[in-house]
C-alpha cells in the first residue's frame, strides 16, 4: 500500500511487514519529507492465497509486486526491514539486482539475527499462543498469557484457544472500542 | 493473522547461511533494541562479537556499528521517540545516498560494485 505518493521522480522508501504481516511505518511519515514516495507492504496471505514457501521465493514475489507498482517511477528503492522482514529485506535487496530496480541501501531495524532459528521443542498449540502473546502484547498492550494459560492445561486444544483469544479481544473492544491503539 | 505468522516464521528456516553466498555491499543502517526478545528466543547471534546479531559478514561491513534503540524489540518500531530516531536514521541515509552512487549485491569474493 502507499503510505504516501510523493514525487515519483524521487526514489522510494518500501518498509516490509513484521512477522505479522501487517504494514508498518505509517508512524515514521510525519517525521519525513513529504516528496518521498513511500510503499509499505503486507502479507499477502492476509487476504489471498499466496503461493510462497520460502524466504527467497517471497523476495522475489515482493520484487514482480515492486517493480509494477513503480513502473514509470524512479526505479531506486531504499529498503526497510524490521524483525523478521530484516532478514526478507536483505534477500529482497540481493534478488532486485536481477530486475530494473535497483537497491539504493538498506535499513535493518532490530533484525532477526543472522544465524539459524533455534531449536524449538514447543508444541503446535505453544507456538501458536506465543504468536497471539506477541501480536496481542504489540497491538493490544496486553499482558503475555496465552502461553501461560496452556502451559498451566487452562487451554488444552486450538479451538479453546481461539476462544480464549475471541473472549479477550471482545472484552478490549468493549472497553477501549478500538481493536489497534494509536499508540503504546 | 497468526496464521500469517506461523508460516512467515517458518520461512526463517528457509534462509541460506552458506558462506560463500552473495552478500550485500551497498549503503546501510543498523538499529537496535534491547536484546531479551531474542536472548528470549535462544539466538546464538544476539551477543555476536560485531555488535550486530551476525549482519556483519552477510552486509559486507567489518566496521557495521548499530544504533541503540532504548526500546524493547516490540515496543521500538511503535513508541514515538523510537520511531523518530528511525526516521531521522532513514533521512540521514538517503541523503547520503545523493553523493554516493547506488550498489548492488556481490559475491564476498568480488566485492567490486559497491
Amino acid at each position: 500500500m502507499w503510505l504516501q505518493k510523493g514525487d515519483p521522480s524521487k526514489p522510494a522508501l518500501v518498509f516490509l511487514h513484521a512477522v505479522w504481516g501487517t504494514p508498518i511505518g505509517a508512524k515514521m511519515i510525519r517525521h519525513l519529507p513529504g516528496d518521498w514516495p513511500i510503499i509499505s507492504l503486507q502479507a499477502p496471505e492476509l487476504d489471498r492465497d499466496c503461493p510462497v514457501n520460502s524466504l527467497l521465493e517471497r523476495a522475489a514475489s515482493y520484487r514482480k509486486l515492486l517493480v509494477d507498482e513503480l513502473h514509470g517511477h524512479n526505479q531506486t528503492v531504499h529498503l526497510v526491514g524490521y524483525s523478521f522482514s530484516g532478514a526478507l529485506s536483505f534477500e529482497l535487496a540481493l534478488c532486485l539486482k536481477d530486475s530494473t530496480l535497483c537497491c539504493g541501501s538498506l535499513c535493518l531495524v532490530d533484525p532477526v539475527p543472522y544465524c539459524p532459528q533455534p531449536k524449538s521443542a514447543m508444541s503446535f498449540l505453544m507456538h501458536r499462543a506465543q504468536c497471539y502473546d506477541l501480536f496481542l502484547g504489540s497491538m493490544l498492550r496486553k499482558k503475555a498469557m496465552r502461553m501461560e494459560a496452556v502451559s498451566l492445561n487452562d487451554i488444552a486444544c486450538v479451538s479453546d484457544l481461539e476462544h480464549y483469544v475471541v473472549s479477550a479481544t471482545s472484552r478490549h473492544i468493549a472497553s477501549h472500542g478500538w481493536l489497534i491503539p494509536c499508540s503504546p | 493473522m497468526v496464521d500469517t505468522m506461523l508460516t512467515l516464521g517458518a520461512e526463517l528456516s528457509t534462509r541460506d547461511f552458506a558462506p560463500t553466498r552473495k552478500v550485500y555491499t551497498g549503503l546501510c543502517a543498523f538499529l537496535k533494541a534491547k536484546p531479551e526478545f531474542f536472548e528470549a528466543a535462544g539466538y546464538d547471534s544476539v551477543h555476536h562479537l560485531d555488535g550486530v546479531y551476525g549482519w556483519s559478514h552477510p552486509l559486507c561491513s567489518p566496521g557495521l556499528e548499530a544504533t541503540y534503540l532504548d526500546w524493547s524489540h516490540v515496543d521500538c518500531i511503535t513508541h514515538e521517540e523510537s520511531v523518530h530516531q528511525i526516521a531521522a536514521t532513514l533521512v540521514s541515509l538517503l541523503q547520503s545516498t545523493t553523493e554516493q552512487p547506488v550498489t548492488h549485491a556481490s559475491k564476498l569474493s568480488g566485492k567490486s560494485d559497491s
